[in-house]
């Protein structure tokens, strides 16, 4: 090779240098995946930071003290002025994460083979010596690489982030409302495959990049509010029956799903909403038959198991997705293969 | 078919052989039941108008789609085997490159795709047009991106480049270069080279071979000086039932009229019309005479027809 006309620089032996497809699809997502990764690096270092800061206050300030009794009074008062300061900027990034999969999804994954199929760059690159079916998987495999990769760091970042203040405020600090869960732990990079996925396949069958865009947005909006729905039913829950309380028998930590009276022999009984409105509720209760209440709930320790379930699922819709585009471009698109019409001679 | 086979020939190499190829779309049939031989080594020229069935037998040669009826082979190989892959080159209407990358980078591209690779091809060729490495595609004119787009195709070093209207937004003298270009690309290593068009004249004197396609169907197949050779062009002056009675017995393809005079495309296997005014026709009057009459009896020359290979040993 001239190098000399090209002025590409000598191959250096040491220096790892991409190679055949990965070269050119690492090249046609270049600015993309450097966008991606500075963001998650900032993030990064910036939850390092505020890492550091949280644990100095949670020693300096002695909530390791609190710990269990979050809601007594003077812990109370200690932990909203410390939430004022550490939980409370946090907030809308936690928030803000809900977006990350959709910018996977539709600028790194409804572009990827639209564009190609839209512009006509498929039919050129379809016709160089590489196979069709290993164009396709690098196609697939380099930009969901770059999303496991930056969406992990991301997902570590946010996590390590909100740990310390979450461990220090306890019930506090709620785990299970919809932020910070989508935005902590493997659940980001679940979602960030899924909507990558996502964005590929529907390019695939739409042919037009703005619209497998479009497509993705809504078929993604459309996922969440599905997964926001299923997500408390996606791990067993703790059923609790106590007798002589008025309060729900669960943790102050838990995700209380459902919880109701109980007869003193153990059965749920409806409600008799006037009782809350009486002056002793516990005297009204009983001469209504009510002794004792149940509930149904998710206990702090289900935030991992409900995290991995949630991750699990999207990983396996993401696969499903993946073969389904895999037998769509083995087909040629739906357009490559059609049979002869039966006609008579 | 009523070109007489002649015997004693050697069989040539075969680049492209279709054999009942049909493509059928949801609009209805673009290519039907296709047979020809394309012989290696030839610059052939495939020609018809739009809409003919160009694009599609092309699509078909480079695996983009798949035929309803029928096969196609390029040197034997099936068009998605790993051969045909490698010993292929197409170029296709759009010349669609990615705009971001530079001229430098789809090089490469070419390069890291292609085994067969071969750099100075693609760098002269780029050179040649003045076009810079280091610009990017999208700031190209319509032939600049062009002629990266042939070096793409060429640097591949292919056996068989197939080209969909391949000159169309190219400038006359670069028109020249990129045809010069592919002939003496053709004639140094022996490769095979098919040129798609619905003009007729950007061809000539380029191509020694001929393809001619109407309505999904091949019309003519052969070595252009031997179709040529077939025809002649009949110029009278006079009415139109004297001239019609020259002809008598001739198979007259096509006839027009104008200022006077009659001139008639016949084709001339078993002797010329006499006492007539004829000469051979250009390869622009031999195809519009075709194009003109859809269901004139196709014609191909031996090294075009098919024949079945059992026939053959029989």
């Amino acid at each position: 090779m001239s190098t000399g006309i090209l002025g590409a620089p000598a191959a250096d032996p040491r220096r790892p240098r991409l190679r055949g497809l990965t070269w050119l699809i690492w090249r046609q997502n270049r600015t993309a995946f450097w966008i991606g990764i500075v963001a998650a690096l900032a993030v990064a270092i910036y939850a390092v930071v505020q890492h550091q800061h949280i644990t100095a206050a949670v020693t300096a300030q002695h909530l390791d003290a609190c710990q269990g009794q979050e809601t007594s009074m003077p812990c109370l008062g200690r932990l909203n002025a410390f939430g004022q300061h550490y939980q409370f900027p946090m907030r809308r990034p936690l928030q803000a994460m809900l977006l990350l999969p959709f910018l996977f999804g539709m600028f790194l994954g409804g572009p990827q083979l639209a564009q190609e199929l839209e512009s006509g760059t498929y039919r050129m690159v379809a016709t160089q010596s590489v196979p069709r079916m290993r164009w396709f998987a690098a196609k697939l495999s380099v930009p969901l690489a770059m999303t496991v990769l930056v969406s992990g760091v991301f997902a570590a970042a946010m996590t390590w982030w909100w740990h310390p203040a979450a461990q220090a405020m306890g019930p506090l600090f709620a785990w299970h409302s919809w932020y910070p869960f989508y935005g902590i732990g493997p659940v980001v990079v679940g979602l960030s495959v899924v909507f990558l996925v996502l964005g590929t396949t529907l390019g695939i069958f739409l042919r037009r990049t703005v619209l497998a865009m479009g497509a993705t947005l809504v078929t993604g909006a459309g996922l969440f509010a599905l997964l926001e729905r299923a997500r408390p039913h996606l791990w067993p829950v703790h059923t609790t029956y106590a007798q002589h309380t008025v309060d729900p028998p669960a943790p102050a930590d838990a995700w209380l799903l459902a919880d109701g009276p109980l007869s003193p022999d153990g059965r749920r009984v409806s409600e008799v909403w006037d009782c809350y409105a009486s002056r002793d509720i516990k005297q009204c209760l009983t001469s209504h038959g009510i002794t004792g209440r149940w509930a149904e709930y998710h206990p702090a320790s289900h935030l991992w198991a409900l995290q991995w379930t949630v991750t699990g699922l999207c990983l396996a819709l993401a696969a499903v997705l993946v073969a389904l585009s895999a037998w769509w471009v083995r087909g040629g698109f739906g357009i490559r293969r059609r049979p002869a019409p039966a006609e008579k001679r | 078919m009523t070109y007489s086979t002649q015997d004693g020939q050697v069989p040539e190499a075969l680049a492209v052989e279709a054999r009942g190829l049909g493509r059928y779309y949801r609009r209805g049939w673009a290519l039907r039941d296709v047979s020809f031989r394309l012989p290696a080594g030839r610059m052939a020229a495939l020609v018809g108008p739009n809409g003919a069935g160009k694009t599609t037998l092309l699509s078909l040669a480079t695996h983009l789609i798949e035929p309803s009826t029928g096969t196609i082979t390029l040197a034997g190989h099936h068009p998605g085997s790993r051969e045909a892959r490698r010993s292929t080159a197409f170029l296709g209407q759009q010349k669609a490159l990615y705009p971001r990358f530079r001229v430098r980078e789809i090089l490469r591209m070419g390069q890291e795709l292609n085994p067969t690779w071969h750099q100075e091809t693609a760098e002269a060729l780029v050179e040649g047009g003045g076009i810079p490495m280091n610009a990017r595609i999208g700031t190209l004119s319509g032939g600049q991106s062009t002629r990266v787009a042939f070096a793409l195709a060429l640097g591949k070093r292919p056996r068989l480049t197939l080209l969909d209207e391949p000159l169309a937004d190219l400038d006359p003298l670069v028109r020249h270069q990129m045809v010069d270009t592919l002939r003496d690309q053709a004639r140094s290593d022996g490769s095979t080279v098919v040129m798609s068009s619905h003009l007729v004249s950007e061809l000539e004197g380029a191509c020694d071979y001929l393809l001619l396609i109407n309505n999904g169907r091949v019309s003519l197949a052969g070595e252009v000086d031997l179709l040529l050779d077939q025809h002649r062009q009949v110029v009278t002056g006079t009415g139109d039932r004297w001239h019609r009675a020259r002809l008598d017995g001739y198979e007259v393809i096509a006839t027009t009229s104008g200022g006077g005079r009659t001139t008639s495309l016949v084709r001339v296997d078993h002797g010329l019309p006499p006492d007539t005014d004829h000469r051979t026709p250009t390869l622009e009057e031999l195809v519009l005479g075709y194009l003109r009459t859809p269901d004139a009896p196709p014609l191909f020359t031996p090294s075009a027809q098919v024949t079945d290979r059992s026939e053959v040993a029989a």
